[in-house]
């Protein structure tokens, strides 16, 4: 790691170019860079995937045998706890453009059906859940947008704090 | 940590991509200052050729979609605006809970619309490729995003307006 960062500084820096031997910015590339790069420069006129489908050949299995780890865990969880919300948010927005009633009228129409205390309790810690975690990881996203608690320690620390916090605050939640 | 330090120090004198305007280089990437003269000029080394520099663009080119294209260049200022819509959003909902006024009330219905729409355009973007979809499906489909978002926002501010508000409307469900 420290050798291939004192390549780079010297190359970054320095003025002058060998192109007989590999040094710095070259070096790094040589070893780094994807066939990306090199696709661009070749002449063929056929698209990537275009190609690969003609041939017919079978994908490399990923999401199938990856481990889930927390660090992608709860990314995924972020994006499809906010996608929840949106999809309540939006639903019922919509939802009382739409409808007649005004949102008391709907309300006790639901307090008429006398659900169990338990049962509201629960639906409230489902409900708040989702909300709570958003909340709590979107204050850790933004703590590594500061640029903030990247080491694998720090993530995994982080990661369990709030998956406990969140469920610590919806807990309170329910039962108020 | 020393090392993240001076990884973040060599990215900010060299071009990086950001998460849509990226070549996909793996490890250092460092973009040269002056382009690599071929050594058929210079001396007479046949020994060691070297990966020739060539110029390349910087932005998005067509290996990706295309409407990743055209926000390519805004990105930075779009990431920006996310993250600070963000702390936007995190201070109206208590302000919205002390002041539960129509006006602090619109002011989060924004917030949380416009964080909303942005995040589901970015899942819509992120699923919904050309490459599996084909060329018009995706656009449609950012299409129907926009839709949804002023949609939403009509409705919440049509609910704040007529209907009881939307911390009101939290805090009357809760009292079920």
């Amino acid at each position: 790691m420290a050798l291939v960062l004192r390549f780079a500084t010297r190359g970054c820096g320095g003025a002058s170019r060998h192109p007989t031997s590999l040094q710095g910015p070259q070096w790094s590339r040589a070893l780094f860079t994807t066939p990306t790069i090199t696709a661009m420069n070749n002449q063929t006129a056929e698209d990537y995937w275009a190609k690969n489908k003609r041939l017919r050949r079978p994908v490399s299995p990923h999401m199938t045998i990856y481990k889930p780890q927390i660090t992608s865990m709860l990314s995924l969880s972020h994006r499809a706890s906010g996608l929840a919300l949106s999809g309540l948010m939006s639903g019922f927005s919509i939802g009382m453009l739409a409808l007649p009633g005004s949102y008391p009228h709907y309300l006790s129409l639901v307090q008429s059906m006398e659900f169990g205390g338990v049962l509201i309790c629960g639906v409230k810690f489902l409900l708040a859940m989702p909300f709570m975690y958003h909340l709590c990881n979107g204050v850790r996203h933004l703590v590594w947008d500061l640029g903030y608690g990247f080491t694998l320690r720090t993530l995994y620390q982080t990661g369990y704090f709030v998956i406990g916090l969140s469920l610590v605050l919806s807990g309170v939640v329910a039962v108020m | 940590m020393a090392a993240l330090a001076a990884l973040r120090r060599i990215n900010r004198s060299c071009v990086i991509g950001s998460r849509f305007g990226s070549l996909r280089l793996n490890g250092l990437y460092l973009v040269p200052s002056h382009v690599v003269v071929p050594a058929a000029t210079q001396g007479t080394s046949q020994a060691l050729v070297p990966y020739q520099a060539k110029p390349f663009s910087v932005s998005p080119v067509s290996h990706g979609a295309p409407e990743i294209e055209q926000a390519g260049h805004d990105h930075v200022l779009h990431w920006t605006a996310e993250r600070i819509l963000s702390v936007v959003l995190l201070g109206a909902i208590p302000a919205a809970i002390i002041f539960p006024t129509p006006a602090v009330e619109s002011i989060l219905a924004l917030s949380m619309t416009v964080h909303s729409h942005w995040g589901i355009e970015a899942i819509v973007v992120d699923y919904i490729r050309p490459s599996l979809f084909g060329k018009i499906i995706p656009k449609l489909a950012v299409g129907a995003v926009y839709t949804l978002s002023f949609l939403t926002l009509g409705g919440l501010c049509y609910f704040i307006y007529t209907d009881v508000g939307i911390i009101n409307a939290v805090k009357l469900l809760w009292k079920l």
